[in-house]
């Protein structure tokens, strides 16, 4: 009888017998610890023996251990299709480079400073978070693209909504990757060269979309703080020309777009077909409805154009002298205690500084409505519908 | 000739021999094999095969502590395992007998023919 005396366990076999046992994880955990019980000592005594590379492959030493225990053998390629000896023939082939290539990654990690071995284990059931992450985000995004769900977000959020399951789906995807990373579920190590090659396609595609999906969610923290929730369909918004989208302007305040262009200002006429002055609009929900009020510099065609970047404090002439002009500047009616931004027409000031004034209504040139767009319109009618202001009797049927 | 496809029905047999010699740890039973002339044995073949006669109830297995590292773990042959090494031992010195006296006798004709 031999000595019981060994030596601590070497790294290489600690290693190797992970590998080993990572191998055997289909197995009954305590046929796997019964079996692989008791192999630290003669393993160490092995390497002592015969040197580190005796221990060969910890894939081929697993399957060796299992066939000689009469455990069921993992089949390489499709188990038990008769007819195609062709396809297992190439899922063999797979399997094998699959073995070669992981064998020689191995290798080289046996190779790398213990220091750094720790740190790799750290970083695979990273990449299984991320991995889950990555496609939560990526479904996410796809099934709102794909079936036209009216309001699918341009940015994406660090845990997508989806209709409140979204911190429920990432829980199951995560636990989903880490199975799988661990070889517990599909395709369980080495189950099928079939599996295999979709897991590394799967992965790869993974490791693609990395800088998409790191992307689209900083976007999204960057205008994290607009008042887009008030938004508008970007669907919507992309099919018209005239508003260039711009992360920072305009369009993720609330506004009205109409006929291509943000509305600034609304000239309300009653249905006699006179100017109205100081009516107050609410939408369907009676929540106020306000204008993109921001300040407009004249544009290339003699008209007005929301000033296109927002920090600008002036408006730049358009004929490229870099000489500032008069802007525009929007100032709100007031109920006394704060602006309200939904009563129109919106009086508005030239200005050569585009942020509003404080003593602007005590100036010489107070806000104003200035000129309107139509001095009248033709009247309006509708039978059973009494107007507030009634359009006078037409003096032909007098 | 490949000896492996020899050897995977000889393996109980020997382990069962080798293990009732003397009480012996799974790397040791390996070497004592090899040093028999097995040394085309695998090592994961011997653990297989100890851990599936363990389950068919020849063998018995036990831990040795150790001070200074992992433990051990021995096995002993039980009386299971003793009547199956008595019967295989049997079955294989009919056969071995039978392929000798087979190949005895067509060497001869293969000889004049």
């Amino acid at each position: 009888m031999s000595t019981t005396d060994t030596s601590p366990v070497a790294p290489e076999v600690r290693h190797f017998l992970a590998r080993v046992r990572h191998e055997l994880a289909d197995l009954d955990p305590e046929e796997v610890s019964d079996m692989t019980d008791g192999l630290e000592a003669d393993l160490t005594e092995l390497v002592a023996e015969r040197g580190a590379r005796a221990l060969g492959s910890p894939v081929e030493y697993a399957d060796e251990l299992r066939a000689a225990a009469g455990l069921e053998v993992r089949v390489s390629g499709r188990p038990g299709r008769p007819g195609a000896p062709v396809g297992r023939a190439v899922g063999e082939a797979v399997d094998g480079l699959f073995d070669s290539v992981r064998r020689r990654a191995e290798g080289l990690l046996d190779r790398l400073p213990s220091d750094a071995r720790p740190l790799l284990a750290w970083l695979r059931p990273l990449w299984w978070v991320a991995r889950a992450w990555i496609a939560l985000q990526v479904a996410v995004w796809s099934a709102s693209a794909m079936f036209g769900i009216g309001y699918y977000e341009e940015y994406w959020d660090i845990v997508p909504h989806a209709r409140g399951w979204g911190w429920v789906l990432l829980a199951l995807l995560v636990a989903g990757s880490v199975l799988v990373g661990l070889g517990r579920l599909w395709p369980g190590g080495r189950r099928g060269a079939l599996a295999r090659t979709v897991l590394l396609l799967l992965n790869v595609l993974a490791v693609g979309l990395v800088p998409t999906t790191l992307a689209m969610v900083r976007n999204q923290s960057e205008v994290r703080d607009d008042a887009y929730s008030a938004g508008f369909d970007s669907g919507y918004r992309s099919g018209t020309a005239a508003a260039e989208p711009s992360e920072t302007g305009i369009d993720h305040q609330a506004g009205i777009y109409s006929s291509g262009r943000w509305v600034t200002n609304i000239y309300p006429y009653d249905a006699s077909g006179k100017p109205l002055v100081g009516v107050q609009l609410f939408d369907q929900l009676g929540k106020p409805i306000s204008v993109v009020s921001a300040p407009e510099c004249p544009d290339d065609v003699g008209g007005w154009t929301v000033n296109p970047v927002e920090q600008d404090t002036n408006c730049w002439d358009v004929k490229g002298t870099g000489e500032t002009v008069q802007g525009r500047v929007p100032y709100p009616w007031t109920n006394g205690a704060t602006q309200l931004e939904n009563v129109f027409p919106l009086p508005t000031r030239l200005q050569d500084d585009l942020h509003r004034a404080a003593d602007a209504f005590t100036q010489p040139d107070p806000p104003a409505i200035g000129e309107l767009p139509l001095e009248s319109v033709p009247p309006v009618s509708l039978p059973g519908v009494t107007p507030s202001v009634q359009a006078p009797p037409a003096k032909a049927a007098k | 000739m490949d000896t492996t496809q020899l050897l995977k029905g000889v393996l109980d047999l020997t382990v069962l021999a080798v293990v009732e010699s003397e009480d012996a740890y799974g790397y040791d039973i390996v070497r004592r094999l090899r040093d028999g002339g097995l040394t085309d044995v695998g090592d994961a073949s011997v653990y297989g095969t100890l851990r599936r006669l363990y389950s068919a109830g020849a063998l018995t297995s036990y831990v040795v502590p150790s001070e200074s590292g992992p433990h051990r773990k021995y096995y002993g042959i039980t009386p299971t395992g003793r009547a199956q090494l008595k019967q295989q031992s049997d079955d294989w010195t009919a056969f071995s007998t039978t392929v000798t006296t087979l190949l005895n006798k067509q060497r001869p004709q293969g000889v004049s023919a």
